[in-house]
């Protein structure tokens, strides 16, 4: 069904494409409809986030609503990765031989150039998004782009980093997030309820950690399959780009 | 013309996301058909963020905050679905070459 | 505000490329104008007064979806192309 890639990718001449085309015409004039009609009452959430600002933690509108007011949301999607990244390490291709050129010297040392750069633009964005534009999810994107070159690459540092290291930090996210709802429970809030001074701290540390966890996720979801351990022995170092970049 | 921007992107979203649902319908190859969803989420995407916009002058930062979820909820999405559509392809294929080799024998 | 001609160019090519990248019959070609269709999105962010998403969207929607996209492309051909290549996955295949 899907084998034969080099045929038209338009089947079906007819009645059916005539219909589609009617029905689609269809939806795009009711959607469009509903858009365009006069809502009345509603003012949005801006108001209320506004009013909210001061006791959130953090002065940018944007990580206010995505780390305190709706926490819910980061904390789902932290999951949504996770399970993103066992789905993909669970579909384990099958093994073909790979003939990648190993990567040039010009490649290779720009990558060793660019990847501190990157982690330090990422830190960068990590701290202005608490005022302005930028935040845990931006930081997160960059840091993921670092370790997709390395694995293009095949940096040495991968083969470095333990295995276990990499398991940790896929559960991490969500993880923490947990804790730290937990915590505002134990300090007597509801579950991720953030306020106040100590809404500040928790909001840097949830960063911190999303960011990361954004970032490893993100790689490992391009590296596509589970480093696996060379031999039996713990802790032993895993070549990660074992299954390299085309997996 | 007193058109707000928003409008023109919110209708450009709109017609993303009716193309992008032709296209999954239409498009007979599975990464075509995922390109195709990656766009009716960008479409979506752009009607959300337009639909914060406008209304006395505020934008809304929730939208915001929802499509920056979406962003990254689209990408490790698209990550498992064409893992499943690299197995998907390995799979037939693997199956086309028994089926040739079988008929070849029996030449 | 009111919408400029910018505006306008700018969401008539976001529909013209997602046109292409449906029907155009190379695989590589669609998924080299999706990335270029992510990168005219974070335009369109910052005119909507949204570089938060605008950030997102240059690093993840168009530089990590199109790089993985770029993969899924080679892996779909490589398993393609040779035969060779196709005996030993068979080989597996027969085993387990």
């Amino acid at each position: 069904m899907t084998g034969n890639e080099s045929t038209g990718h338009r089947r079906g001449m007819g009645l059916v494409p005539l219909f589609n085309l009617v029905m689609l015409v269809a939806l795009f004039a009711a959607l469009a409809w509903g858009y365009l009609a006069p809502v009345s009452g509603s003012s949005g959430l801006a108001h209320r986030v506004d009013a909210a600002l001061v006791e959130s933690g953090v002065e940018s509108r944007v990580t206010a609503v995505l780390l305190n007011y709706r926490a819910y949301d980061t904390l789902l999607e932290c999951f949504v990765l996770f399970l993103g990244v066992v789905a993909v390490w669970s579909l384990r291709p099958f093994r073909y031989d790979r003939h990648d050129p190993s990567p040039g010297l010009i490649l290779s040392s720009l990558v060793r150039l660019l990847v501190p750069l990157m982690v330090l633009v990422g830190g960068y964005l990590l701290w202005a998004g608490s005022n302005q534009a930028g935040g845990a999810f931006q930081a997160g994107a960059i840091l993921g782009g670092a370790g997709v070159l390395l694995l293009l690459t095949s940096s040495p540092l991968l083969s470095a980093l333990p295995r276990g290291l990499l398991s940790c930090g896929i559960c991490l996210g969500p993880v923490f997030f947990l804790m730290m709802g937990l915590a505002a429970m134990v300090l007597g809030r509801d579950f991720m309820e953030y306020r106040g001074e100590a809404a500040a701290l928790a909001i840097v540390a949830l960063e911190v950690v999303t960011a990361l966890s954004i970032g490893l996720c993100l790689a490992a979801l391009f590296g596509g399959r589970r480093p696996e351990a060379g031999q039996e022995g713990a802790g032993k170092a895993v070549p990660s780009q074992d299954g390299g970049e085309g997996r | 013309m007193s058109v707000p921007p928003a409008l023109v992107y919110g209708l450009t979203g709109l017609f993303l996301f009716v193309a992008g649902l032709a296209g999954l319908i239409s498009c007979a190859q599975l990464l075509r058909k995922i390109l195709a969803a990656n766009i009716m989420a960008s479409g979506v995407f752009l009607f959300l963020v337009t639909i914060g916009h406008g209304r006395g002058g505020v934008i809304d930062p929730v939208p915001h905050a929802m499509v920056l979820t979406g962003i990254v909820v689209s990408v490790s999405s698209t990550a498992v679905v064409l893992a499943l559509a690299c197995r998907v392809q390995e799979t037939a294929n693997i199956h086309d070459l028994l089926k040739r080799r079988a008929g070849g024998d029996r030449e | 505000m009111v919408v400029s001609a910018f505006d306008i160019i700018l969401c008539l090519t976001l529909v013209w490329l997602a046109w292409h990248i449906l029907t155009s019959p190379d695989h590589f070609k669609a998924v080299v104008l999706f990335i270029s269709f992510g990168l005219l999105m974070a335009l369109a962010w910052v005119r909507l007064q949204a570089p938060d998403v605008a950030l997102a969207e240059a690093a993840i929607g168009s530089g990590l979806t199109g790089a993985l996209f770029l993969s899924a492309l080679r892996r779909m051909a490589s398993v393609r192309r040779g035969e060779r290549r196709l005996d030993r996955a068979e080989e597996r295949y027969d085993d387990g």
